[in-house]
């Protein structure tokens, strides 16, 4: 024994029992954590959703709005105009004129084109759409503050039909003149009708904060309101509609304070009026739906947060609201959905609750004191009464990423243990050379391939046209070309080390690398958007470990490789791309229109991560 | 050694034996060092220490505890007797080295060449609290410029320049030459002057602190570590196991592309140049220029004020050369005034420049030195001060800034006075030290120190925790501005968030040093007392703390 090396018996103790229960603690670690993020929506796990914020005091004001005839009167006036001139007339102009010559609010109009970020064919390259916006000031208040209330003209149905939002743009009318009647409003509203949907809306909202983007060129506002605290936006396809359903998902896994969407649940349960997630589950329909607290329900309850993780994780907004998220201004989407045909005496009665829940909400927000800052902006919600915070989420990440750690911490010791250090015998300087050799070249051409990827898409595109292949097509060629490329690495480049190099120690220092970058690079997203780290970790969990293990039986082997390919990224791209034609490049084409990174990320950082992990697994 | 009684040796034979292979001995190694050092400073170094090194032989030869020194020197020559395991020749090395040096090099500047093509991170960098702290940011220096020139009042109007004027007229010459669109390339220029700094520095580090272990070795310092048990050959440095021209190399390549200096070098902060002016102290203090490099660092001094204490660690450093070059040394305590006195001198003259340049308005020292002392500017950044100060009471403040600014510079004289013997360790410790405990740190500052952390690569195998903070430097990097998103832009956050990961990346330095220190010291330990573990009082072995 001597004293040439850092580790202590305790340390070599911890050494022994790493290695002797690594494994298995891996193993327990990752189905423990599937496991309990199964059981998360449990009864006795989960927590009923509260209204933290004093101040919004849900439901307590009475409502001002009495009679459906004004709304009915707007509605039909709209779906006149919808009508009479194959749809054409009902735009824009329109609204705006209603705006500034009935309701005698400001009211502004605002151009704006969307320039294609990528080439593509010349009619698709340039649209363009026009905006209204118009501002219900408030009459006793300093006008600091405000609220946006906003709807889409068009709503993208089925199979992309265009449907118009009449019921969403006739309440903005009825709630302009509320604003402009009533004197306790503390906050303008601000009404905002967007054409071409998210495209509008971001060129709207752009304008307001003077941000630029390259694609979306927009007319500058001409006049502003108070800073904005809250926003709603609303999207009802029909005027038929016995059922709210509340979007929240904004882009990159973003969501709003959830004290805001407390409210208008509360505010619909003493309107009683039937109220939900969007496409919420519920297998147990016998409770009544006006019970304080529905009873939990576990299945449903696992379906519908898995499901929206599934909506987080693409990063892509679910709704029109998920835009005002990335400027710090809490807002959700009410749409009206239809689950049983009504008679005439009950839609008139649905439409009175719609119109009064979405005033009573704007009534509790300008309640408001200070900003939403209370309540929880990460969380899960398995039904509209319960929430999982954060605290209950992320231990389960943590188990599932426990066997990359144990890895890591493996890999560490026997590269630096006793043992090691002692037989070396090796001069330090030419050690780390083979080293860098090694590892570098090795991580250099992954992270190439990561930067051709990122960088090179509109290239790809541009190439596409020489071949006269629309910028779809030639997208998908670009994966596959970027797939055959990194397949091929291991066999062509081999890692040549020094003929009398540490072979393996290279090969672990290697490993561990590969291994602290996937888990510096999921537990970095694990903060930004929680669901897609967490599908992330339960594929590359596995399949990272596995990969770095040197397996000798073949139908292991083949097992491996096949993991390995199913866990490639552009594999799924292209699958997707297969099933999912125009949503698909519409989402590429997102990340360069709206910054959503979530394509961006997986391109730049787990491409080369996978690849590396592929070089390793020949090796 | 002198006073020693002289005893006459029986046994001739034996005597002229030792004589033999002492001779041969010390030609060998003569002939390494000729070949490995092109220096001729450094050749002429060690021609008088082993003429210094014979002269002592014959001393020993009349030392009265002849038997042992015996064994010390048959010790040392068994010792060299090892095999020697086949090395690329020097002419090799020395390919490798001018190749390896240009190639980084131009690397380094090309990819800072293509970065600064992108205009929208250049932006975004320029505007990170991490790197463009009130200290460093370029747009404030812009506006001091314009205050001064344009507006005809003084910078430090407004509060919003904090540089010395000398540093600002400085600039504005730059400015005025190259225009302010192609100021980036000046930057560029002293980021690759600044690698080449380090490159040479890291070189000087590593030779002096080999040619002590030898000196050391050959004084016999050393005699119980080749009395134990185990003997590691390769534990003691030379320029054979521990190459000097490969380890400044990679320091080089760890200025040039360390992401933390990338990132400096395109958000255009000045630290670079505070960089540059502290890089040419340590270039000027080893290579023995002492009046120069006090001069560079009195500059430094008038810049960020708390490198003032780094004299201590330079004085550290001039007594262990005057040890090698076998200068007396009367008093200590002497020799550290006298430092002490020029360099204050120095800085005083620094600071009457800058009085001068300002038409001797005292406006910039509390815009400057106490700005920096006082710490008014409580924007966010990477250091410790920021949030503790907005979380306090006011009438607390003035206390706990005096308990926070004492950190940065209570701890130089003990760990000079500890680490006597290691300068050059004591030098790293303490730069790093300085700019964890400063009031307005930047992450190029870490970039700086981390860069010379190959110089001392040999510590590596007794580091305890590297895995640890590692991690918690690459975690504090990473999420830093993601939680400063978390907080700022999302909203969905608060300070706790950033708060949290400046405090692991602080932290993480502060670990990373401390194991620097820990694994210095029981190197030291094992030099001096031998590798075996010792027992304690109770009959086991003992373990080796740090208290």
């Amino acid at each position: 024994m001597s004293l040439y090396h850092s580790d202590t018996d305790k340390k070599t103790k911890l050494f022994e029992k790493v290695i002797k229960f690594g494994p298995l603690l891996s193993i327990l670690g990752y189905f423990s954590g599937i496991v309990y993020f199964c059981l998360l929506p449990h009864e006795a796990l989960i927590h009923g959703t509260y209204i933290s914020e004093n101040a919004l005091l849900p439901g307590l004001v009475s409502s001002d709005i009495f009679s459906t005839d004004s709304i009915f009167n707007y509605y039909h006036f709209l779906k006149d105009a919808y009508e009479t001139n194959g749809g054409k007339s009902f735009n824009s102009e329109l609204i705006n004129d209603i705006f500034a010559n009935q309701l005698k609010i400001e009211s502004y109009t605002q151009d704006f084109n969307l320039t294609h970020p990528f080439w593509s064919s010349e009619n698709e390259n340039i649209r363009s759409g026009k905006n209204v916006y118009a501002f219900g000031r408030a009459q006793r208040a300093d006008g600091t503050e405000s609220i946006v209330i906003s709807a889409p003209i068009y709503l993208t149905g089925k199979k992309n039909k265009k449907i118009p939002n009449l019921f969403g743009i006739s309440q903005l009318f009825i709630l302009a003149n509320l604003a402009k009647n009533r004197p306790y409003w503390a906050k303008d509203l601000i009404f905002v009708a967007t054409d071409m949907e998210h495209v509008g809306i971001q060129a709207w909202i752009n304008s307001y904060f003077e941000t630029h983007s390259d694609s979306i060129m927009a007319e500058s506002l001409k006049t502003r309101g108070g800073s904005i605290q809250a926003a709603l936006n609303l999207e009802f396809s029909d005027i038929n509609t016995n059922k709210l359903e509340i979007k929240l998902e904004g882009p990159n896994g973003k969501l709003p304070n959830l004290d805001l969407f407390n409210t208008i649940i509360r505010i619909c349960k003493s309107m009683q009026f039937e109220c939900s997630l969007e496409s919420e589950k519920s297998f147990n329909n016998d409770f009544s739906y006006y019970h304080n607290r529905p009873p939990v329900d576990h299945v449903s309850g696992l379906f519908n947060t898995v499901n929206m993780m599934f909506k987080q994780a693409t990063g892509v907004p679910n709704s029109l609201n998920g835009y005002f998220l990335n400027h710090r201004i809490e807002a959700l989407t009410i749409s009206g959905t239809k689950t049983s045909s009504n008679s005439g005496r009950q839609q008139k009665q649905n439409v009175l609750k719609i119109t009064r829940i979405v005033e009573s909400t704007l009534r509790s927000v300008n309640n408001l004191l200070e900003r939403f800052h209370q309540s929880f902006f990460f969380y899960l919600l398995p039904s509209s009464h319960y929430y999982i915070s954060i605290g209950m989420y992320m231990p389960a990440f943590g188990l599932i990423l426990l066997p990359v750690l144990i890895k890591i911490l493996t890999i560490w010791f026997t590269i630096f243990s006793k043992k090691n250090t002692e037989s070396k015998g090796k001069e330090s300087s030419l050690l780390v050379l083979d080293l860098l050799k090694c590892v570098v070249v090795k991580l250099m051409v992954s992270f190439t391939f990561g930067i051709i990827l990122y960088f090179g898409t509109p290239f790809f595109l541009m190439f596409g046209k020489v071949f006269n292949l629309s910028a779809k097509d030639s997208l998908m060629n670009c994966y596959l070309a970027m797939m055959a490329n990194i397949f091929v690495t291991p066999f062509i480049f081999k890692t040549r080390l020094s003929s009398n190099g540490n072979k393996t120690e290279a090969e672990n220092i290697n490993k561990l690398i590969i291994l602290l970058s996937l888990t510096i690079f999921v537990g970095t997203i694990s903060v930004l958007n929680f669901s897609l780290a967490f599908f992330i970790a339960i594929f590359y969990s596995p399949v990272s470990i596995l990969a770095i293990q040197r397996v000798n039986n073949k139908i292991l082997k083949t097992f491996k490789i096949a993991l390995m390919v199913l866990a490639c990224p552009l594999v799924y791209f292209s699958l997707i791309y297969i099933k999912y034609h125009d949503k698909f490049y519409d989402f590429v084409l997102a990340s360069k229109i709206s910054d959503i990174w979530t394509y961006e990320m997986v391109n730049l950082f787990l491409v080369p991560i996978w690849s590396t992990l592929w070089i390793t697994a020949f090796n | 050694m002198s006073t020693e009684p002289q005893i006459k040796f029986s046994n001739e034979e034996s005597k002229a034996n030792i004589r033999y292979k002492i001779a041969q001995n010390t030609l060998n190694i003569i002939d390494l060092t000729k070949s490995t050092i092109k220096s001729s400073e450094s050749n002429e170094l060690f021609k008088n220490s082993f003429k210094k090194f014979i002269q002592n032989e014959q001393l020993i030869e009349s030392t009265g505890d002849k038997l042992q020194k015996i064994h010390i020197i048959g010790s040392q020559l068994n010792f060299q007797k090892f095999p020697r395991r086949s090395i690329p020749s020097s002419t090799k090395m020395s390919k490798y080295r001018s190749a390896g040096f240009i190639g980084a090099l131009a690397l380094g500047a090309l990819i800072r060449l293509c970065l600064i093509n992108n205009q929208s991170l250049r932006q975004w960098l320029q505007n990170r609290v991490e790197i463009s702290t009130p200290l460093t940011s370029w747009h404030r220096v812009l506006e001091g410029i314009y205050l001064k020139n344009s507006l005809n009042s003084s910078s430090y109007e407004g509060d919003l320049v904090h540089e010395i004027p000398m540093m600002i007229n400085l600039y504005h010459f730059l400015i005025q030459l190259l225009s302010a669109k192609h100021i980036i390339y000046f930057f560029i220029l002293i980021d690759c002057l600044n690698s080449v700094l380090v490159y040479t520095i890291s070189y000087k580090i590593i030779q002096h602190t080999c040619i002590m272990e030898n000196f050391n070795k050959t004084n016999g310092k050393y005699a119980r570590l080749f009395e134990s048990k185990e003997k590691r050959e390769d534990f003691l440095l030379s320029e054979k196991n521990f190459r000097p021209l490969f380890w400044s190399l990679l320091a080089m390549a760890c200025y040039l592309f360390n992401p933390l200096n990338l990132a400096c070098c395109m958000s255009q902060t000045t630290v670079l140049i505070h960089h540059f002016i502290l890089l040419l102290w340590l270039n000027f203090l080893l290579n023995g220029k002492v009046f120069m490099s006090y001069f560079f660092l009195a500059i430094h001094a008038n810049i960020t004020v708390y490198s003032l204490v780094l004299i201590v660690p330079s004085i550290g450093v001039i007594r262990q050369k005057k040890i090698l070059k076998r200068k007396h040394i009367k008093s200590e305590l002497n020799l550290a005034s006298k430092h002490l006195a020029t360099f204050v001198l120095l800085a005083a003259l620094v600071f009457m420049f800058n009085f001068y340049l300002e038409n001797f308005n005292t406006r910039f020292i509390d815009c400057t030195y106490f700005f920096i002392l006082k710490v008014r500017d409580l924007v966010p950044n990477m250091g410790l001060f920021w949030y503790f100060l907005t979380e306090m009471f006011d009438h607390f403040i003035t206390f706990f800034i005096y308990v926070f600014q004492l950190n940065a510079f209570l701890y130089s004289v003990p760990l000079t006075l500890r680490l006597r013997d290691e300068p050059m360790v004591n030098l790293l410790v303490q730069i790093g030290l300085l700019y964890v405990f400063k009031s307005y740190p930047n992450i190029g500052e870490t970039g700086l120190y981390t860069a010379f952390l190959p110089c001392v690569a040999y510590l590596f195998p007794l580091m305890r925790n590297v895995l640890v903070y590692t991690c918690m430097l690459i975690a504090g990097g990473v999420l830093a501005p993601i939680m400063f998103y978390l907080w700022l832009g999302s909203g969905g956050g608060n300070a706790n968030f950033y708060f949290a990961i400046t405090l692991v990346y602080s932290v993480g330095q502060i670990f990373l040093l401390v194991d620097v220190f820990y694994a210095c010291l029981k190197r030291e330990f094992i030099k001096l007392n031998g590798s075996d573990v010792p027992l304690g009082t109770d009959g086991k072995p003992a373990s080796f703390t740090l208290e």
